[in-house]
């Protein structure tokens, strides 16, 4: 209780600092568990932890989603990605289906490296952008269940990258007119921070700007992980979402910006309209409803529920 | 002695020019019985498969293996891979595909995969245990599934049963 009423305090007080009438998020009801601690078979280590996951509808109208599982027993990095499955999206518990992808060395990825996919539907393909622990790469498919990774002329899979060491990471995609714009996270010299890349074919990448950095959060290397971008029509304001903190509790602050280039660099009191105690969250559109996905605060699964938008 | 009388007894029918495939030396062993998690049987089995050489210059096997728990036919695809086509064992990579029927496979009916490369793309052609279905990729190790303008797999078929 009091952890919720110092989120709403927090709220109120971040809210009356932006500069404008930007609605905030608000989770409406109860949170369902849709997946859990997963059996990796001789992977399995009683630590492991889903983290960093995708989700969207396939071809055929079920929910997939793909989560990076950390400190499995794959060795290298120690994570991979798994799939679960649900007929719905308001359904509990989705089915476990499998290991769905692991790195390869022999395409550039460093062993153990996978991180954080994020699919996109364009067209009738599936996009599922995916870090390799250095890079971020590309896998696409077209029943939204399985997928092909893409290799560049040089036979890798990387994409681009904040440079060696530097963990590029966190992908998320999202078109702003005829623009996709790649949000990620990188730690450059050990600092945290969010990038932007454009491009108009997904293939051929812009250099990098950043666009939220420091502030309020500090500048540490988890300061701006799994950035998500989603655009509310109503208000017109881009909201960027950037985690601190997986757990004791989750946190997440909640930037607001006309501008989907810049939500605040080493100043954010312009943009910050709130913190919401959750950890790599992903909105999803569905039949007028929109979602929130989020890890489970004990780090062994995923869970979901229903957004609103309030006035500050 | 009799196998061997007929074979030369059948080339001396055949034109010359005619040759005859023949085991050179000794076999190796490249794949073996997978460890399937859950899914696993004593009764398992690999049987029709694909061998293609990937990208990166790795053997790959995707294999079918029947007597499985994964329900239905009990079909699923495994895969291996090997650095040289004469190595032996080469490292078991797991569960590769299971049938959809979603998109109109048999549950557990995914049978013996063929892998042809056509340009830079990789064709891996399968049954479904009624159609012959189409899966494609790029690096030789992962593969989409296609779907056709009716959102099923299944490419041609002799009828059904």
């Amino acid at each position: 209780m009091t952890a919720i009423l110092t989120a709403v305090l927090l709220i109120s007080t971040l809210a009356l600092q932006a500069e404008d009438a930007a609605p905030v998020p608000r989770i409406d009801g109860d949170w369902w568990t849709v997946a859990g601690d997963p059996d990796l078979g001789k992977f399995t280590t009683p630590t492991q932890q889903p983290v960093d996951f995708a989700i969207w509808p396939a071809e055929d109208g079920t929910w997939q989603i793909w989560s990076c599982i950390r400190a499995t027993n794959c060795g290298g990095r120690t994570r991979l990605f798994y799939r679960w499955q649900g007929a719905r999206i308001t359904d509990r518990d989705w089915e476990p289906m499998g290991i769905a992808m692991q790195a390869d060395a022999s395409f550039g990825e460093t062993p153990g490296g996978l991180q954080a996919p994020h699919v996109i539907k364009i067209g009738k393909e599936y996009h599922m952008f995916y870090g390799d622990w250095e890079n971020i790469c590309l896998a696409k498919g077209v029943d939204g269940k399985t997928f092909a990774r893409q290799l560049l002329p040089n036979g890798k899979s990387g994409m681009f990258t904040e440079g060696p060491g530097s963990g590029t990471r966190d992908v998320m995609v999202l078109r702003v007119g005829n623009l996709y714009h790649a949000y990620y996270t990188a730690s450059v010299d050990k600092l945290g921070k969010d990038y932007v890349r454009t491009s108009r074919d997904l293939r051929n990448w812009s250099a990098s700007r950043i666009v939220a950095a420091g502030g309020t959060v500090g500048s540490g290397p988890s300061s701006a992980e799994c950035p998500f971008v989603y655009y509310h029509q109503g208000s017109k304001y881009y909201y960027l979402f950037r985690t601190q903190r997986y757990a004791d509790p989750p946190q997440t602050y909640v930037y607001a910006s006309k501008n989907p280039m810049d939500f605040g660099v080493a100043n954010d009191d312009r943009y910050m309209v709130g913190i919401m105690l959750v950890a790599a969250p992903e909105l999803i559109e569905h039949e007028g409803q929109l979602y929130m996905a989020a890890l489970l605060p004990t780090l062994k699964g995923i869970r979901i529920a229903k957004l609103k938008w309030t006035p500050k | 002695m009799t196998a061997a009388l007929l074979i030369s007894t059948l080339a001396l029918r055949a034109a010359e020019t005619v040759l005859v495939p023949r085991i050179e030396g000794d076999w190796w062993t490249v794949a073996g019985d997978p460890d399937l998690g859950k899914l696993s049987t004593p009764k398992q089995q690999p049987v029709d498969f694909a061998l293609c050489a990937a990208t990166d210059g790795t053997w790959q096997i995707w294999s079918c293996i029947r007597a499985t728990n994964c329900g239905g036919r009990t079909r699923l695809f495994y895969r291996w891979q090997g650095a040289g086509i004469t190595d032996h064992d080469w490292e078991p990579m797991g569960i590769a595909m299971q049938a959809d029927a979603s998109f109109g496979e048999t549950p557990g009916g995914l049978q013996a995969p063929h892998v042809i490369k056509v340009g830079k793309e990789y064709h891996m052609f399968y049954g479904d245990w009624e159609n012959i279905c189409l899966a494609k990729g790029v690096d030789g190790k992962t593969f989409a599934r296609q779907l056709l303008s009716n959102g099923k797999a299944g490419m041609f078929i002799e009828g059904p049963e």
